[in-house]
């Protein structure tokens, strides 16, 4: 009995054992794999020559990909790819817009138009282009480092252009952000924050707020163009539509984002609040006032007597809220905030007599009778969940709606019951 | 996971005293507590650990059937959920020699999503948990013992820290954040403990 029993406990004591042994020698120490994956721009250094001496290309119509900002001509509508080109539609029939040309602009951020002439940005050129028949477009102008900020060697000629990129790494010296991992152990206070304050440390140096590269806003206002970047409004001279001239530039603070015009005033909105200039002499915008706000990103609509200022948390406007500000502006020189609404995430406006629609970004698109500006928000009409829109354009023929998904238009001949029209939708997602 | 599932079943079906082979199987319970061994970058961390194994005795020798438990890494607290199986070499002695090895899944449950006021995500997930001990049972009673065993754990975990870029990030995008580190860590245990079985 004894030996029959001892026999098979011997064996697998030395088996289970031995087993133990391996696994605990070999591998004690607790395995930690890490990997950061960063969301970074990373600089495109380019040669002005090789984009000015390069064609500006028309293409065939191609299908839109991440929409920009949307000019109506005529029956065409132009449409921004920031960064790529503009594409022409066709859209005598708004229930069937139809994709022409697209025009190949590297590097482009905005556009206007004036009389029959199309004025885009190329990195630091501005170009002017004869559209009067869209089905055959020609550059006439260019006008050359008007745009000097990206410069980055203006002798050599080299401007540097940032790409959105993904860095996937394991290499534990590219962590910049975390407070570290927690300790696994309860005999460890110490060591943990000191690491956590080294690492805030590092944080703080290491931290950027990339805004993809410095891209114009254009306007056109007496005969003039006027554009804002990141810090400046540039005043062209566009009386002679095919010749622009670069006359001056103003210095507006930073994060400037859209600009407005309206009866010989110009709206410009920043990060920081809304800036005012008189443009009656329209070569020497003249300041009128600033009206500060907390630092968000806001685009701008106004009429006789109200401004509607969007204000809108997002992770490159830094701390922001999510409002709709209606400010008095019957004394420019005086800006008066009279009553804020809370708005889910809202983005661009457009203004329509008494109506106002308000792009909500993912939450969809909204629409207000805004005769009585006290009550905003007891006149919202419509909430159409359905349509993630960015920017809105009160069109003759339709309500033009950009969205990440596509371009959406709606008939509001009835302003109270918005009809979808026709959407065109992105090449892909 | 099929596997740990398709036993998981078989477990279940088992447990149904109708479909059970004539005679109904009786319960067995095996309660330890103890302390967790291992080493990482600042050196050795002990941390403390409990389990309870409820199941079938199949046979005299062996026993099948579920462990849960608390394992509480720091401030980390797991909760393993496994399938166990326990068997004992000698049943007839005083002083048993037995071994048993549990597979399954380490549960976070606990650990929520925290978002610091610099808008940083952190979460946490569980992961795969096995671990293999051999013991000492010592009879008490006709079915009651004492236990002291010694097991090697592994004990799977994933933290992952972002800020995020959008307003509705998925956790599973890094497109949809600036900033994104993943530590997967995986445990390695030395464990000692001491328990109760009837």
């Amino acid at each position: 009995m004894k030996t029959s029993l001892q026999q098979p406990f011997q064996w697998t004591m030395q088996l289970v054992l031995s087993l133990m042994l391996l696994l605990v020698v070999t591998s004690c120490e607790d395995q930690v794999e890490t990997t950061y994956v960063y969301q970074t721009q990373v600089p495109v250094f380019l040669q002005v020559n090789t984009f000015r001496e390069a064609d500006i290309i028309i293409e065939p119509g191609k299908p839109l990909d991440n929409p920009g900002k949307i000019y109506i001509f005529g029956d065409y509508l132009f449409i921004s790819e920031p960064g790529e080109g503009i594409h022409i539609l066709d859209n005598s029939n708004p229930a069937s817009p139809r994709n022409l040309n697209f025009i190949n602009i590297p590097g482009t951020g905005d556009m206007a138009i004036n009389e029959n002439i199309l004025y885009a940005d190329n990195y630091v050129d501005l170009l002017a282009f004869d559209i009067s028949d869209p089905q055959s477009i020609e550059m006439v102008k260019r006008e050359e480092d008007v745009f000097p900020n990206l410069y980055s060697n203006e002798e050599t000629g080299t401007i540097v252009t940032y790409k959105d990129t993904l860095i996937t790494s394991t290499d534990a010296n590219m962590m910049w952000s975390s407070w570290g991992r927690p300790a696994f152990r309860s005999d460890f206070m110490i060591m943990e924050s000191m690491a956590f304050s080294s690492d805030a440390g590092r944080g703080n140096g290491g931290q950027s707020y990339g805004q993809g590269g410095s891209m114009a806003r254009f306007t056109l206002l007496g005969g003039h163009l006027y554009t804002v970047d990141d810090y400046d409004l540039r005043v062209f001279n566009v009386e002679e539509p095919t010749d622009p001239q670069y006359l001056k530039n103003i210095n507006l603070g930073w994060g400037i984002e859209t600009i407005f015009p309206f009866k010989g005033k110009l709206f410009i909105g920043s990060m920081t609040g809304m800036h005012i200039y008189d443009a009656s002499n329209p070569a020497e915008p003249q300041k009128m006032a600033v009206y500060e706000h907390v630092t968000s990103c806001d685009p701008v609509v106004v009429n006789d007597d109200y401004a509607f200022v969007t204000l809108r948390s997002a992770a490159v406007c830094r701390m922001g809220a999510d409002e709709l500000h209606v400010l008095d502006i019957k004394d420019l020189y005086n800006p008066r905030l009279i009553k804020s609404y809370p708005m889910d995430n809202p983005h661009g406006l457009g203004l329509s007599g008494d109506y106002l629609y308000l792009a909500e970004g993912e939450h969809g698109l909204k629409s207000f009778n805004v005769a009585d500006v006290m009550e905003i928000s007891n006149n919202q009409i419509e909430h159409l969940k359905d349509y993630a829109s960015i920017d809105i354009i009160p069109g003759p023929k339709s309500l033009i709606v950009i969205g990440p998904d596509g371009v959406c238009q709606f008939d509001y001949s009835d302003p109270e019951k918005l009809k979808e029209l026709s959407c065109i939708s992105v090449s892909f997602r | 996971m099929k596997v740990i599932y398709t036993i998981f079943a078989a477990t279940l079906y088992l447990a149904c005293p109708s479909n059970s082979w004539g005679q109904a199987l009786s319960f067995t319970h095996h309660s330890e507590m103890g302390i967790l061994t291992g080493r990482d970058d600042f050196g050795t961390r002990t941390n403390f650990t409990f389990q309870t194994f409820n199941g079938f005795q199949l046979s005299e020798r062996h026993a099948f059937g579920f462990v849960a438990g608390l394992d509480q890494y720091g401030s980390l607290s797991v909760l393993p959920i496994a399938m166990g199986w326990r068997s004992v070499l000698n049943p007839e002695d005083n002083w048993q020699l037995y071994g048993g090895v549990d597979l399954g899944f380490g549960s976070t449950l606990l650990e929520p999503t925290v978002v610091t006021e610099w808008n940083e995500h952190r979460w946490q997930e569980g992961g795969f948990m096995g671990q293999a001990s051999i013991g000492l049972r010592i009879k008490t009673g006709r079915a009651n013992f004492w236990t002291l065993s010694l097991a090697y754990k592994k004990q799977k975990y994933q933290l992952t820290t972002g800020n995020p870029r959008v307003n509705a990030p998925d956790p599973s995008r890094p497109e949809d954040w600036s900033y994104y580190a993943n530590d997967k860590i995986t445990f390695n245990n030395l464990v000692y403990r001491v328990g109760y079985w009837f």
